[in-house]
């Protein structure tokens, strides 16, 4: 069968763009080539409605399709997915980034899938999945392979499925997770007891390959690509047989059977292979002659291999160009370019050593002529001025002492109110987690004591200790939201002031009005924090100490400040009568931490109003 | 040919549960209470319980295999919120049941579980007769409240409508809004009133923007009117 689609090799001079941006090592790239023809053989019952994947578009032309397909119709759905598709490798080849390809082409697989196109959607995913593991990105591509995978089995695809699964068991040996892969291997060779299809056997052999290669043993490579060889002319598949023949070629020169190697690496050049093979052909034929001391022709080879390197665009290529020009470079050149170059390095130290003592001689004369001038002036200048400078430098130390003295408070504050925190916070999660979650199943075991005795529900001491357990539950949920808002992480510094003012509305207390002003979204946890237990100790001070009638509690959040305001009308204080008690020092620390003021405004009799201004970063 | 792939969980079948029974499962990470709960359910003859999970993970995972028709979750799960559980199980199983199970009466908390689509919230302190009563209203399409938990909604709502009310009394300007108000109708400027006040500018400018949202009024001009309507000044 001669394929109609033989994809890589699409219009001479546009040589496929999926390979042309693959940077892969040598190997890879051959597996590659080869898996990407065998996806296609699998479809080749789907040929006519194949996208055209290999054609160059340029970006205008991308541009154009994504403009012109903006519907939902299934042939827009595959022109934007092809656009896309292109537009990956576009993106890529341009920036030599791929992390907006891995979204185009993402873009492209759903678009595909939406359109209901199963081959495009396949190769589009896979190729997707393919990149994302060689750039160790397993999770990504896991996710892909599976969601395909499950579309096909929706569908019951069978071929794609089993593709699917090949590739899931490549991708978990390149994620060293073999368990998973001999999973999805037996999967796949459990597929193929149905298919009986020649492509995925010769796909199968390939791992064999691939995995003696590693292992060095390449004899087995060689009489399994042997075999796979054989498989591909039995079949007729002319691509096939060209890769096969190209394969087992590589496995001779492995396994050090240069002659034979030869022979198929020539009838691999002489049975059409795409540019991307032949290129690989010439590699292996350059380090076959190589192999075998005929420095000439490996050398001709290689020209050949970079040749057509330049118009695959391979980054690779350069450096192994370069590598082999030294090779095979004469060892006679090489000399003459030695012994020049030592030469050249004598003539030019002695030089330099001898200007070299000239200038050290005239930079010593210069030194030692300017440091008495200094001597001299400096001597003069401070016999004149060492008064002065004895007061500045004192003033300086004072305020450089001050300085220090101030930063040492702060980071004392700072751990101070740091550790605090933190064990608050254990504090409050053991109350919560540990003894408010006993207290209730206490109760629990308690009610189900209660029930055998009779269900008295109306005996007393059982209502006795059932209520002190609930007010135990209740006071150890006090102190826990005393230690530690859980509603603040949650919700933010606005809902968490306004849960802990809510909680104090009962009778007989004063009414608490909550006001907030501007954004409180974005302030950062701690600052948060430090702003929540500066209000809870204001409006407690007020709830304990001024008998208010009515408590306004109210923050604001402009860009550049946060304003805490607690307001009482209670029996205020005169300025100089504040205690200097543990609230008070608190709050003052962690103003003076944020770098904010307090402004307090009281009398005796008239109320109480605090303002704590803070700047915002 | 498909047994050969990957297959996703079956769906459960339980032969052991009468259609009567009302199926329950018990999310909560305190290991003790959730022994304390089953003991405490297994004694009814109506309530068949079909599982319990630690963590939000096995949550979602076991009730997702086998959906029970009432989950009694914990807010404070280890691993997420029980907020996002609830979210997504409501989303992904209208029919769900969802009784939230806290050790918090905070409005918010209750509040937002609400909005996630909880039909009921009971306090970690609720009695066994409650419990069986709140699953009984729950599996009947009905929600449930704990008495606290209803008394914090409707104070909620209750500060609300004096919100809403607010055009009927006067609004609740601090002292030192006030103080500014009183210069801006004396026609100081903000520097001005800021070198009065010992104030900054910004801080002068922030009680302006507060006050003209608390009076509802677009301008100076609108501000010095409301304010004399509801006798700020006086």
């Amino acid at each position: 069968m001669t394929c109609p689609l033989a994809p890589f090799e699409g219009g001479q001079g546009e040589v496929a763009k999926l390979n042309t941006v693959n940077l892969l090592p040598y190997q890879s790239l051959l597996k590659e080539t080869i898996i990407g023809l065998l996806m296609l053989l699998l479809f080749s019952g789907n040929l006519a409605a194949q996208p055209e994947f290999d054609k160059h578009l340029s970006y205008q032309q991308i541009i154009s399709i994504l403009d012109n397909n903006s519907g939902q119709t299934t042939e827009a759905l595959r022109n934007q997915a092809l656009a896309w598709y292109h537009w990956a490798y576009y993106d890529e080849k341009k920036t030599g980034n791929s992390d907006n390809a891995f979204l185009y082409l993402d873009r492209s697989a759903d678009r595909f899938l939406k359109a209901n196109d199963t081959s495009a959607y396949m190769r589009v995913s896979s190729d997707l999945a393919d990149r994302l593991v060689e750039r160790g990105l397993f999770d990504q591509a896991f996710r892909i392979y599976h969601e395909a995978l499950a579309y096909f089995n929706r569908k019951g695809s069978l071929y794609p499925a089993t593709h699917i699964l090949t590739r899931l068991n490549r991708a978990c040996l390149s994620n060293r997770d073999t368990a998973e892969a001999r999973k999805y291997r037996e999967m796949y060779l459990e597929n193929n007891k149905i298919l009986q299809d020649t492509a995925i056997e010769i796909m199968m052999m390939e791992d064999e390959i691939g995995k003696l290669q590693k292992r060095l043993q390449y004899r087995g490579a060689k009489s399994i690509s042997f075999r796979a060889l054989k498989m591909a002319e039995r079949k007729e598949l002319d691509d096939l047989i060209n890769r096969t023949q190209f394969s087992y070629a590589e496995n001779c020169r492995l396994d050090r059977d240069y002659k034979t190697a030869l022979e198929y690496y020539h009838l691999a050049e002489q049975s059409g292979p795409t540019q991307f093979i032949r290129r690989d052909i010439y590699h292996g034929l350059s380090e076959t002659y190589s192999a075998m001391d005929s420095l000439r022709k490996a050398n001709y080879y290689a020209i050949r291999y970079a040749q057509l390197g330049d118009t695959l665009l391979d980054m690779g290529r350069l450096s192994s160009l370069q590598e082999l020009v030294v090779r095979y470079g004469t060892e006679k050149q090489r000399k003459v370019i030695e012994s020049l170059q030592e030469k050249n390095m004598e003539v030019r130290s002695t030089a330099e050593m001898q200007e070299g003592w000239l200038y050290t001689l005239i930079v010593a004369l210069f030194a030692v002529g300017l440091s008495f001038f200094f001597i001299l002036r400096d001597y003069r200048h401070r016999l004149r001025t060492n008064k002065v400078i004895a007061a500045q430098t004192a003033a300086l130390n004072l305020q450089h002492i001050r300085e220090l003295e101030d930063q040492l408070k702060i980071d004392t504050m700072k751990s101070m109110l740091v550790g605090q925190e933190s064990e608050r916070r254990r504090i409050a999660q053991d109350l919560h987690d540990s003894v408010g979650g006993l207290l209730a199943a206490t109760k629990m075991q308690v009610e189900k004591l209660s029930e055998k005795n009779g269900g008295s529900e109306q005996n007393a001491e059982w209502l006795k200790i059932k209520t002190l357990i609930d007010d135990t539950v209740a006071e150890t949920r006090h102190i826990a939201r005393n230690m530690q808002p859980n509603t603040l992480l949650q919700f933010g510094l606005a809902t968490a002031l306004r849960d802990l003012t809510s909680h104090f509305r009962a009778d007989g207390m004063p009414k608490i009005n909550f006001q907030q002003f501007g954004d409180f979204s974005n302030l950062d946890h701690n600052l948060a924090l430090n702003c929540y237990r500066i209000v809870q100790e204001l409006l407690q001070n007020s709830l304990k100490h001024a008998k208010a009638k009515e408590i306004l509690v109210q923050i604001t959040c402009s860009d550049n400040q946060l304003e805490l305001l607690v307001e009482d009308d209670g029996i205020g204080y005169a300025a100089d009568t504040i205690k200097k008690g543990m609230g008070t020092d608190n709050i003052a620390h962690r103003v003076q931490f944020l770098k904010g003021e307090i402004n307090l405004q009281s009398a005796k009799g008239q109320g109480a109003s605090t303002l704590v201004t803070i700047p915002l970063p | 040919m498909l047994g050969i792939f990957p297959q996703g969980p079956k769906s459960p079948t339980c032969s052991n549960t009468t259609d009567n029974m009302i199926r329950i499962f018990i999310a909560d990470d305190h290991a003790m209470f959730a022994e304390g709960l089953e003991s405490l359910l297994s004694g009814e003859q109506d309530f068949n319980l079909v599982g319990k999970a630690g963590t939000a993970e096995e949550t979602l995972r076991k009730v997702r295999m086998s959906p029970p028709e009432v989950l009694l979750l914990d807010i404070n799960l280890p691993d997420q919120s029980g907020l996002e559980v609830c979210k997504q199980l409501r989303e992904e199983m209208p029919d769900l049941k969802i009784m939230a199970l806290s050790m918090f009466s905070d409005e918010s908390y209750i509040s937002a579980m609400l909005g996630m689509g909880a039909q009921g919230y009971l306090l970690k302190n609720t009695g066994k007769a409650e419990l069986c009563t709140a699953i009984r209203s729950l599996a009947a399409g009905k929600t449930y409240f704990s008495k606290e938990v209803t008394d914090v909604i409707m104070r909620g709502l209750m500060e609300n409508r004096t919100g809403a009310n607010a055009a009927k009394e006067a609004p609740k300007v601090s002292r030192r809004e006030l103080e500014v108000l009183r210069h801006i109708m004396d026609e100081k400027t903000t520097p001005e009133i800021a070198q009065i006040l010992f104030l900054s500018e910004k801080t002068v400018e922030s009680h302006r923007a507060a006050l003209l949202a608390k009076l509802g009024a677009r301008n100076t001009a609108g501000m010095v009117k409301t304010a004399l309507h509801w006798k700020l000044l006086d």
